[in-house]
């Protein structure tokens, strides 16, 4: 029994016209192969040129882009194309643009989420345990799903911790591309329409940027799609294999992210429930409406690991989840009083050009008139009655959370990050919309080609507008000149060299107080324990005046008391803007609440220069270290 | 080779890649990954659902054998994990009975092979250009700092690339006193003359040779 239904045909591998005409040259695979080729080579173009020159065209990044994409769907597309090739090209297209990433950021690891979970990498690599204490995000090592991966990579080949992240994410990708494409394939009938699914949902805003970094949910987010296969396509043999695999597959993914872990049982429980009602409202429908025999099995395992390890992991993912809550309905009553935030603001860097703003307006749009005319139609057809399709389409009505959750802040966060788990119900509700759309028709050939030809226009304006929206600030998009606060761009040759040289000359675990990015990187590469607020629960709106407030001795001494650091790194570009992702240091240290952090003075980033006790070791031309044990 | 005997190279592989020098190690296994797989499919199953459950029992099996490998004291080390991976690839091997599915390669005809073969270039050509970008980028700025061990404190510089510059060292309110230039090859760690003992404030500049204006600076209270 698969997600659907018994009644249902076993999903048809559509090739048929493949046998009778060889294709032209031009409409071969290949071609497209060759064409995202050629769009990975001018993204590594625009990346060499972020990278030496301060900036590249904007046209050429997007090509890259849509040579990558729109090939591979025209592709898929065409019915001669074979189920094969299909699924091989949707797959390639997924690893394309996980490499165009690696292409931006080929050495390094450049954002946020990245630098935490390599950080705790290391730990696990200098330790050999898991659950090392990580300063900046605690809870995340108590997650160590993708870092464990990393690791077995890592001591087993002799890679890089860099290189051995990169391995497991794209192996992470190969595992959610088939996943998809196999679980969409059953629920819709066919390959192509599972393949076309999957190009749906590599339109969501977290595909190219989020899901593709190194951080917990890239391995979780596949890990529970394929907890999700192996129970609509049990693996063969006795019934214990079946479950086995299941609680093997749902312990990992219990193991790589809490809210994945949530979101797998709360989806696959409702399923049940679903199947259940289905079958008591009408008994003719039971078949239809079934449950997958390992359906229940799974509910109760995946139930059992989740409370139970997060028994174990309690102490630190309370605090955690209880802030993303807080913080996001603390946006929401903000949002009532009638404050929204500005879309698409941006305190450093260019603004984001009208054109991507329009896109992905008109993306959101057609997407909510695509989701009302599909859901309306699965409403009125049998299909609907399906507990899995039901499901999905469920998953898809909750979409219009994405755009709405942009009109606050911490909302938007919260609703791109669903966008991993709604859009394979948008591909699975608009792909079944559109075969019945056409099959209700009696289309000519040439009327069938002009309505696929649509479909691709419509795939590559989701695509586009997803990315728009997923990318955030434009900075954030690619490498390029240093910016104030702003992650990846702020990652320069001047902080990683601070953060090696503070590895190879200061004591591990030396206990440091500094900005966002440079402590993100001095715990990665310099050993170094960053005192946070997460990490030690001091008040940051007291702790921030040591890097950020004028000169004042009496106060800064209460301060490294207060905090016990033994090593301040002081970036001296703070002055030049306000921070790109709205905090110096960290979430809270603003003076007044709910206002931006002024910008430092000149005064407040040179006053160590001038304390007595205070030695400066250590200057780059940019990153300054002075110690602080002279000067309680 | 008999498919009984073919099975016990993956593990091999794997155990073999903790003596193997650091380059070879990756390529085995690499080599012993793909062997696994080519060897415990399933010829009733499609290559994709292969791929994928192999590729998703392999990362869920390893992330619990990570938790268990953290319960013994010796932790997630080298040796640990080899052994796992052999012992992982010998249980998945050693059910199996019938001989290994053969995967044929696909046929490709000239022009697709020409097609093929082109799109592997650029993708290393790609890979080579964002890699030289961001070298560039992330050079090495010249960098000064202060090391004090109890023969003394020690100025060390180093930069990315050959830097010529003037040093000078300052103890407490007298006058700077001049190192002379100084000559900071790329790459190499340079350390600065040594620096005369000082009761107060040292204080330690590089300087441009042309303008003398402070390109660096660090200090120490002795």
């Amino acid at each position: 029994m698969s997600l659907v239904s018994a009644t249902r045909p076993a999903h048809r591998r559509e090739s048929s016209s493949a046998s009778a005409e060889a294709p032209a040259w031009w409409a071969t695979p290949w071609v497209s192969v060759l064409l995202s080729s050629v769009g990975l080579l001018i993204h590594a173009d625009v990346s060499y040129l972020e990278n030496t020159k301060g900036s590249a065209s904007d046209a050429l990044y997007w090509l890259s882009l849509m040579l990558l994409f729109v090939p591979t769907a025209w592709q898929v597309s065409l019915r001669r194309t074979s189920a094969t090739a299909r699924t091989a090209l949707v797959v390639m297209c997924g690893l394309a643009l996980y490499v165009t990433r690696i292409l931006d950021y080929p050495t390094v690891f450049a954002y946020h989420d990245e630098l935490i979970h390599q950080n705790n990498l290391r730990l696990i690599d200098s330790s050999h345990h898991l659950f090392a204490a990580n300063s900046i995000l605690p809870v995340t090592s108590f997650y160590p799903g993708i870092e464990i991966v990393a690791n077995a990579v890592q001591s087993t080949t002799g890679l890089s911790q860099h290189i051995s992240g990169e391995i497991v994410i794209a192996l992470s990708r190969v595992i959610l591309m088939l996943a998809g494409i196999l679980l969409l394939s059953t629920v819709l009938g066919s390959e192509r329409a599972g393949c076309f699914g999957m190009l749906v949902y590599m339109a969501n805003p977290q595909f190219l940027f989020f899901n593709s970094q190194f951080s917990y949910q890239t391995l979780a987010l596949p890990l529970a799609f394929f907890c999700v296969y192996l129970i609509a396509h049990p693996v063969r043999g006795p019934f214990a294999v079946g479950i086995g695999a299941i609680a093997l597959g749902v312990g990992a993914l219990t193991v790589a992210h809490h809210l994945t872990a949530l979101a797998f049982v709360g989806f696959t429980a409702a399923w049940l429930l679903l199947t259940r009602v289905g079958a008591k409202r009408s008994s003719a429908d039971r078949e239809y409406s079934g449950a997958p025999a390992l359906l229940p099995w799974a509910v109760g395992i995946s139930t059992i690991e989740l409370i139970a390890w997060s028994a174990f992991t309690y102490p630190r993912i309370k605090p955690y989840l209880v802030s993303i809550a807080t913080h996001s309905w603390d946006s929401v009553v903000v949002l009532f009083n009638g404050h929204s935030q500005q879309l698409f603001a941006n305190p450093v860097g260019p603004p984001t050009p009208v054109w991507e703003r329009a896109t992905s307006f008109a993306s959101v749009a057609a997407i909510l008139i695509a989701l009302a005319f599909s859901l309306t139609a699965l409403a009125r057809a049998r299909f609907a009655r399906s507990a899995g399709m039901f499901m999905l389409a469920a998953v898809a009505a909750v979409y219009p959370i994405i755009p709405l959750g942009h009109l606050t802040n911490a909302a938007s966060e919260v609703a791109d990050r669903s966008s991993g788990f709604l859009y394979v119900g948008l591909g699975a509700v608009f792909v079944w919309w559109f075969r019945r759309f056409l099959t209700s028709r009696n289309l000519t050939a040439s009327n069938r080609r002009l309505w696929d030809f649509g479909a691709l226009i419509f795939l590559a304006l989701i695509f586009l507008g997803g990315t728009v929206v997923g990318s955030g600030p434009t900075w954030l998009r690619t490498p390029g000149p240093y910016l104030v606060s702003a992650d990846n761009r702020s990652v320069d040759r001047y902080n990683l060299a601070t953060a090696h040289w503070m590895g190879e000359a200061l004591p591990a675990r030396a206990h440091v107080f500094t900005d966002r990015v440079n402590g993100l990187l001095d715990s990665t590469y310099g050993r170094a324990t960053i005192i946070t607020h997460a990490g030690s629960g001091i008040d940051m709106r007291y702790a921030a005046g040591l890097l950020l407030a004028g000169p004042n001795l009496p106060r800064d001494t209460a301060i490294i008391n207060a905090i016990g650091a033994q090593y301040l790194v002081v970036d001296q570009r703070l002055d030049e803007s306000l921070p790109g992702v709205g905090e110096y240091i960290e979430d809270g240290e603003q003076p007044v609440a709910g206002k931006p952090t002024p910008i430092p003075s000149e005064a407040a980033l040179q006053k160590f220069n001038n304390y007595p006790g205070v030695d400066r070791i250590y200057d780059n031309g940019e990153d300054v270290i002075y110690t602080l044990g002279g000067i309680r | 080779m008999s498919v009984r005997l073919l099975r016990f190279s993956p593990p091999l592989a794997f155990i073999c890649a903790v003596w193997a020098p650091s380059g070879l190690r990756s390529t085995m296994v690499g080599v012993g990954v793909i062997a696994t797989l080519a060897l415990a499919a399933d010829a009733a199953v499609r290559w994709d659902r292969a791929v994928l459950l192999f590729c998703g029992l392999l990362c869920s099996c390893t992330i619990l054998a990570g938790l268990l490998l953290n319960l013994l004291p010796s932790g997630l080390t080298r040796v640990s994990w080899s052994i796992s991976a052999a012992c992982g690839s010998l249980a998945l091997l050693s059910r199996r009975r019938q001989s290994p599915p053969i995967w044929r390669i696909p046929r490709l005809n000239p022009l697709s092979t020409a097609m093929a073969i082109s799109a592997c270039v650029l993708v290393g050509a790609a890979l080579v250009l964002s890699n030289r970008g961001a070298q560039k980028a992330d050079a090495a700025p010249l960098a000064l700092w202060l090391a004090t061990s109890p023969s003394g404190t020690s100025a060390f510089a180093l930069s990315s690339t050959p830097q010529l510059v003037d040093a000078s060292e300052t103890c407490g309110t007298s006058r700077p006193r001049d190192l002379g230039p100084v000559d900071i090859p790329a790459r190499t760690q340079t350390t600065l003359p040594r620096l005369q003992a000082c009761d107060g404030k040292l204080v330690v500049q590089l300087l441009d040779v042309a303008t003398h204006k402070q390109l660096r600076l660090v200090s120490t209270t002795s």
